[in-house]
């Protein structure tokens, strides 16, 4: 070995740089240097003070009790899991929304024209809770601390995953309870879908999924007969022309994403 | 030695993570401490935690680059997620500046690292030095650096530059005036 021949970090510059108190081009050098000097990184381990002997121990401690690390390490079966949750949320979810739609289907709104029951009123909201769900299953999985993706790459990959996965389990809901309508739902869900993405980087993207959720609900109460206004009952009504307004704030939403993919940032980036 | 350390890691051996952390915990606290004082810890156990699921990308040799290179993309969703969380937060002020009391330690010191690089870093602003750690000692890219460092790519690549004229500018009157006497 030529280890013995290497040049090796000044014993105080170590002593310094162990303690904090080493100045930038003292602490540059250590730092380059021991990136790749086994010798000077066991040097330095012996001048740590005890406070940070103690600091290091209590971290690795937490480390082991924490995160299910005593499992296997990342398959690529835990490494879509920090993608896209588990697989039983993905069964339970397509379960729960064909359900939804049937039973949702057969009781009748107080609403006119094409909205003839709570599934034609509820359906675009699909999308947008199974996005929120698998936010929040997929980013708690310790596996999410080490997807090899992130931030607007991770939000595109779940969200089509939940289109895919939800535009033929609604729509075959849809036309399993008739009515008409069919994918009528589709442009407004995608729209609302957008729109979650594009609040994302502001207050989170379950956050937005919450609140567009409570939003759409709200113009669903406005709208509703005895008292129901009919500008709002014109906005959850499919037409032409809601539907060239769902168009455009689709557009709308995907130039915002656009514009800031910059901010976007999940936990979990290891590319 | 450390290439089979981490061999036995990637097959989920817990005592190969205690060697691997006795070995390289210690350097990559203090390293991550002098760019994210708050949070050096919690960045620590994230970049062992990735480590340990991904040993598999372990290319052999030393393990100090490549646990390095975790560490630091740690470091950048870090600075990512706490601006995404509050925008108006600035980077805090990370290293040393220069300034502390002259001793009797820096005295030797000054004979033992390079004196002129020493005084010409610590010449420059510390925003400039900042921008040079980023992009020359921690190997960022410039849109890692800017993330990290808080500020538009195009000021890291100004700022860099910046730095690393002043550098030259420096070093280069050392040598005259060294010339002169």
């Amino acid at each position: 070995m030529t280890q013995q021949d290497r040049w090796h970090a000044d014993t105080v510059a170590l002593r310094q740089y162990a303690t904090g108190t080493a100045t930038d081009a003292v602490g540059w050098s250590v730092e380059t240097h021991l990136t790749g000097c086994i010798v000077c990184r066991a040097r330095l381990a012996h001048l740590f003070t005890d406070a940070d002997r103690s600091e290091l121990s209590r971290l690795r401690c937490e480390l082991s009790v924490a995160d299910g690390l005593a499992q296997s390490p990342a398959s690529p079966r835990a490494a879509l899991r920090g993608v896209l949750g588990p697989w039983w949320a993905w069964i339970g979810l397509v379960v729960t929304a064909f359900t939804a739609v049937t039973l949702l289907g057969v009781v009748p709104t107080p609403q006119s024209g094409l909205l003839t029951s709570w599934a034609h009123v509820l359906a675009p909201l699909v999308p947008l809770g199974m996005v929120a769900v698998v936010y929040a299953l997929a980013d708690r999985d310790p596996a999410a601390a080490v997807t090899p993706r992130g931030g607007l790459e991770l939000a595109l990959i779940r969200t089509a995953a939940v289109l895919v996965v939800t535009g033929p389990t609604v729509t075959a809901g849809m036309v399993t309870i008739g009515g008409g309508g069919g994918a009528a739902w589709l442009l407004p869900g995608l729209a609302l879908c957008a729109g979650a993405l594009a609040l994302g980087p502001s207050v989170g993207i379950e956050r937005a999924c919450v609140g567009l959720t409570a939003l759409w609900l709200a113009v669903v109460a406005v709208a509703s007969p005895p008292s129901g206004l009919a500008s709002a009952a014109a906005v959850i009504q499919p037409s032409g022309v809601t539907n060239a307004l769902w168009a455009g704030a689709l557009f709308a939403a995907i130039v915002v994403v656009a514009a800031q993919r910059e901010r976007f940032d999940l936990p979990g980036r290891l590319s | 030695m450390t290439a089979s350390c981490c061999v036995v890691l990637s097959r989920g051996d817990e005592a190969a993570l205690d060697e691997l952390w006795v070995r390289h915990a210690p350097w990559l606290l203090l390293r991550l401490r002098r760019r994210a004082p708050d949070e050096a810890g919690d960045l620590l156990q994230e970049t062992f935690l990735a480590a340990w699921r991904n040993a598999g990308s372990f290319r052999g040799g030393d393990a100090g680059g490549w646990l390095w290179r975790i560490a630091s993309r740690r470091l950048v969703d870090a600075s990512r997620r706490a601006r995404v969380r509050d925008p108006r937060r600035l980077p805090q002020p990370t290293g040393t500046d220069a300034g502390v009391t002259a001793s009797a330690e820096e005295q030797v010191l000054a004979d033992v690292l390079d004196a002129d690089l020493a005084t010409a870093l610590d010449q420059l602003s510390p925003e400039l030095r900042a921008a040079l750690r980023a992009t020359v000692v921690d190997g960022f890219s410039t849109r890692e650096a800017a993330a990290v460092l808080g500020v538009a790519e195009g000021t890291v690549k100004s700022r860099s530059s910046r730095a690393r004229a002043l550098l030259r500018h420096h070093l280069a009157s050392f040598t005259h005036s060294v010339e002169d006497a």
